[in-house]
């Protein structure tokens, strides 16, 4: 068991040096006052997660001949990486709810409302003053630079076929999972 | 990879996936049901467990490396969850998707979104989760609801521009 106990701090200390690296690159482009686009943060955050998976897979190489790293038997390589993932998917989800969370960016805008407000006044000032239709706008917005969808001037549509895609996998299982009204 | 490993993650994953279904259609709800979906993900986990110590009997490198995978796969269905149970985009897809080759505009699919109580269902599961009390048609953060968005506020800002929604 003592090959588990380093493949798991192997994995565990590849991930730390991921968010490290992103987290010090975030408040680097912050002091350097270049804000970074959110797009561009996240495909740094893909390659930095992809480049971490490589070094540590290459680490766990059993020709590399450091035996407190040798992978005996060699599916444990296999499971280091699925481990490193799993805590790299972890982290991007909370990232993602961190900048985008609808529901915490409701319980934000009644903290900045001194705690309290009027069910209308929450819809309508929605994300400090977006609204709905800003946030429905915002999401059409990364949908379209995703290539899911055309959104001009405040004209939505049609699908592209990938959003077609997309939006027929999520109704159905939306649909198989009895999730009604959710979004 | 010891095909005793793939079985047994694919018995564990299965069971998780298939208890996840037959629960969700037998009792269905908007409220996304986290620590539910999380017990399920367990037994599916131990189910794994199970197939694979009786598949090859006890081996504490063969379970961890099952351990390892099933956690991969449940992690990757509860990120592919979320967006389904919470995701205003997907929303906006299906919602589109209906539409065919017609162009809509921004303003009739918000006037579709605040006509319907998406808005207010969130309110609703906050003030069941305890984050906010909802009386008169006002909503009111508890104390925990306010930590949670001091934490919020603080953690977006390190890690982006903050919390935009």
């Amino acid at each position: 068991m003592d090959e588990a106990i380093a493949i798991s701090l192997f994995s565990l200390l590849t991930l730390v040096c991921v968010v490290v690296f992103h987290l010090g690159s975030v408040a680097l482009s912050r002091i350097a006052r270049t804000p970074i686009p959110s797009g561009t943060r996240s495909l740094s955050l893909i390659l930095l997660i992809i480049v971490g998976g490589l070094g540590l897979w290459r680490l766990l190489d059993p020709g590399i001949g450091a035996t407190f790293t040798r992978c005996s038997p060699p599916f444990l390589r296999f499971s280091a990486i699925s481990l490193y993932l799993s805590g790299c998917l972890i982290y991007f989800e909370v990232q993602s709810l961190l900048s985008r969370g609808y529901s915490l960016r409701i319980l934000v805008d009644l903290l900045d409302s001194g705690g309290s407000a009027r069910l209308e006044d929450l819809k309508a000032d929605y994300g400090g003053g977006m609204g709905i239709r800003g946030i429905l706008g915002k999401r059409l917005r990364g949908l379209a630079r995703l290539r899911l969808v055309r959104f001009e001037e405040e004209r939505v549509g049609p699908l592209t076929s990938l959003g077609m895609a997309f939006a027929m996998v999520g109704s159905r299982i939306r649909q198989v999972l009895n999730l009604g009204s959710v979004g | 990879m010891p095909n005793s490993v793939i079985n047994s993650v694919i018995a564990g994953t299965g069971t998780f996936l298939l208890l996840h279904v037959a629960v969700w259609r037998a009792r269905p709800s908007n409220s996304p049901r986290m620590f539910l979906l999380f017990l399920l993900a367990a037994t599916g986990a131990g189910i794994s467990v199970i197939v694979d110590v009786w598949l090859t009997g006890f081996r504490g490198l063969e379970l961890f490396a099952v351990l390892c995978f099933e956690l991969s796969a449940i992690t990757l269905y509860f990120f592919v969850y979320a967006g389904l149970a919470r995701s205003v985009s997907i929303t906006l897809l299906s919602w589109l998707l209906s539409s065919g080759d017609r162009l809509v505009t921004l303003d009739t699919l918000a006037d579709r979104y605040e006509s319907s109580s998406r808005f207010e269902d969130r309110i609703r599961l906050m003030h069941n989760s305890g984050f906010l009390v909802l009386s008169d048609n006002s909503a009111t953060l508890t104390r925990k609801g306010a930590a949670l968005a001091h934490l919020a506020k603080a953690l977006g800002r390190v890690i982006g521009d903050g919390l935009r929604g």
